[in-house]
């Protein structure tokens, strides 16, 4: 008797046209252990052993019309699996051609029979264990040959690793979840597998609160459950809403944040899942993440080339507006100069007054073009400010025009008003920006009101109150945008370049300020705005830096 | 001879004043030069104060740009000729400007030859000449 290592216990069919033989093989087997039943040769053989689901087939070489190869063959093809095949070699068969995974002779010693039947049973399982380790591995290279190739969007690549997730582990279902960031929710992605779109969109939990009670994936990495309806480890409600029973979740991560999941669901057949599949699928979430990243870095490339493009756009038509602006004072200067030089005969007071436009044209020119510099570092970052104590009640006074005759001005400003730090030069570009809109768009003889007050203990609001002409409400937004005005008749035949108020909130915002109108047609404007007393000590109103940029992209 | 009326439509007053001086130097024609720094004004102009021998029409108006302007210009008074003033960066619009019904075009910085030698062109057409070759 020989003794052999102890064997995996399995399912064997006899096939044997001798009913006691077979049985008496049948016995030996059972006698280790193995499930086995006897089948005899014949037109319901191979249904039969089918049934029977067998992982091994025994029997001698030729059982009545068939070949025991033959009915392997067949069996093997219906169930598609290898079944492997011993075969009782009789005196007769000493010199037959045996097409057989192993082979024990007649008579049987059970003990040769059990060791021979083991060895077979150790080879299958380790065969089928191969043969499924190859299959996860072609479906990781599947996964992994889609992770460099971002051509079909994020759709289908979501809807690729949903479908071999599921495909790897034989699973009904497969969906990708993402984390975003900004509502702090995990959310199903289009398109999954095997689920509807409605079922998607209602896959979406948020990561605080009850779901960080409950199963986590930041703290307790991959899942599996086969009773995905009651365990008291998952939300409630995800299975219900994916109408799901077993489940493998193993999340996708860069380092210690986590970017997504992997959900894979229902087994073909309810079976279970089992560990070895949670380790499956977390290689398949390695290869997930490279192609997730993949896509997102695509996409935030073709977001920024798509910003960078309407900045040029953008810049171009600055640049050409600008390039308008330039040339009608030049053209005036360099016609003013040709008259004055060809035209000797010229009135003096003609002359003169070709050469004031001359004098006045330059300075406007002059204007322009620090405005335009200063727009320029304005919105590349680069504008800096010189932060010293400033009186801004003397700041005020020093922005009425000297010899105004025009209008009157009224100062009102607390003889306790604070110092306040600030960089006087820009401070001043404001309040003379502002002073002379008021005075450009109100009436001869009417009053415009500078006034200072404090708004709390860290912050002062200076006030430019004119009797002018006004702004509609719905165009107060707009008019601190480059090159808007006010489009009314009456504003529009004063000249203006639309770049003053864009400037004044550009300086307000870099003292972490900020700047408005309140105004009613034809009642006169005030143009308010807010400074702290000490920039270094005050948040940002409403981050100026990104209504900044939004301003000047909109 | 009678004067020459030419309506100078720009938003930058001293364009306006250097159009009227330049014409107001011309010794051998007498030109009136009337003003308007919208487009608006311009088609009041036209409406009220008319008929002009010849408009001088900058592209970019406050309220509307020049070649609109012309489109509207020309619904009412179809043979005044019409000069756009443009800025470089506008003359790729020049086609837009034959298609609005502009006759000419002056690139700014203008000069006073060109500005003399196109008014004087324009403003000395037959007009019963040009109704007869417009005809054709």
């Amino acid at each position: 008797m020989i003794i052999g290592a102890p064997a995996p216990a399995g399912t064997v069919v006899v096939l044997h046209l001798s009913p006691s033989r077979g049985e008496a093989l049948a016995r030996m087997l059972r006698s280790g252990s193995h499930r086995a039943s006897v089948v005899a040769p014949g037109p319901g053989a191979v249904a039969g052993i089918v049934a029977a689901s067998p992982d091994l087939l025994v029997g001698p070489l030729v059982c009545g019309d068939a070949t025991l190869a033959e009915i392997a063959d067949q069996v093997r093809k219906q169930m598609a699996t290898d079944v492997p095949v011993l075969a009782v070699l009789g005196r007769e068969d000493a010199d037959a051609f045996v097409d057989a995974d192993g082979i024990i002779r007649e008579p049987v010693d059970p003990g040769e029979l059990l060791f021979r039947t083991g060895r077979l049973l150790r080879y299958a399982a380790e065969h089928r264990m191969l043969r499924h380790k190859i299959e996860e591995l072609l479906g990781l290279h599947r996964v992994a040959s889609w992770a460099f190739s971002i051509a079909g969007g994020a759709e289908s690549l979501f809807g690729h690793l949903a479908r071999q997730s599921a495909a790897i582990l034989k699973a009904e279902k497969g969906l990708i979840m993402l984390y975003d960031p900004q509502r702090r929710e995990m959310e199903g992605q289009n398109v999954a597998y095997g689920l509807t779109p409605q079922q998607v969109a209602r896959a979406r939990y948020p990561v605080d609160g009850e779901a960080r009670e409950l199963w986590n994936f930041r703290l307790n990495g991959p899942l599996l459950t086969n009773t995905a309806r009651t365990d008291p480890r998952l939300l409630p409600d995800l299975a219900a809403v994916l109408d799901i029973s077993s489940l493998i979740v193993v999340p996708m991560t860069r380092g210690p944040q986590v970017l997504g999941l992997i959900l894979v669901a229902d087994r073909a057949g309810r079976a279970p899942f089992r560990d070895e599949d949670l380790v499956t699928l977390q290689a398949v979430a390695g290869q997930a993440t490279v192609a997730v990243e993949n896509q997102r870095l695509h996409e935030q490339i073709k977001e920024a080339n798509a910003r960078l493009q309407e900045f040029d756009r953008i810049k171009s038509e600055f640049v050409a507006t600008v390039a308008h602006d330039f040339r009608s004072p030049l053209m005036s200067i360099r016609g003013f100069a040709e008259l004055t030089l060809e035209e000797p005969d010229l009135p003096p007071e003609r002359r003169n007054e070709f050469m004031r436009t001359i004098i006045a044209e330059t300075d406007d020119l002059a204007a322009l073009a620090n405005d335009t510099l200063l727009i320029s570092h304005m919105e590349t970052g680069q504008l800096t400010y010189d932060w010293k104590p400033v009186d801004v009640r003397r700041e005020l006074r020093d922005a009425i025009p000297p010899g105004l005759a025009t209008h009157t001005v009224l100062l009102d400003v607390p003889d306790d008003f604070p110092v306040i730090r600030a960089d006087p030069g820009r401070l001043r570009q404001v309040l003379n920006n502002l002073v002379s809109n008021a005075l450009k768009y109100s009436p001869l003889g009417s009053t415009v009101t500078l006034r200072a007050h404090e708004r709390g203990r860290d912050q002062v609001i200076v006030e430019v109150i004119d009797e002018g002409l006004g702004v509609p409400a719905d165009q107060a937004g707009r008019l601190f945008q480059k090159f808007e005005r006010v489009r009314s008749p009456e504003h529009l035949k004063i000249p203006g370049t639309g770049l003053g108020l864009y400037i004044c909130k550009g300086i307000v915002e870099g003292h972490r300020g900020r700047i408005w109108v309140e105004s009613e047609p034809g009642q006169g404007s005030t143009f308010a705005f807010t400074l702290p007393v000490d920039p270094a000590l005050q948040e940002p109103e409403d981050a100026p830096g990104d209504r900044a940029r939004r301003s000047s992209t909109s | 001879m009678a004067k020459k009326r030419v309506l100078v439509v720009d938003d930058h007053a001293p364009t306006v004043a250097l159009v009227r001086a330049i014409l107001d130097a011309e010794k051998h024609t007498q030109y009136e030069v009337v003003e308007a720094a919208t487009g608006t004004e311009c088609l009041m102009a036209v409406d009220q104060k008319g008929p002009f021998d010849l408009i001088l029409l900058d592209v970019k108006l406050p309220d509307m740009d020049g070649f609109s302007v012309c489109q509207a210009l020309r619904r009412v008074e179809t043979r005044v000729p019409i000069v756009f003033v443009t800025a470089q960066g506008d003359l790729k619009d020049f086609a837009a400007g034959r298609e609005a019904g502009g006759d000419s075009y002056l690139v700014k910085p203008i000069s006073r030859n060109a500005l003399k030698a196109i008014v004087g062109l324009l403003t000395n057409i037959d007009r019963a000449g040009a109704r007869e070759l417009s005809k054709t």
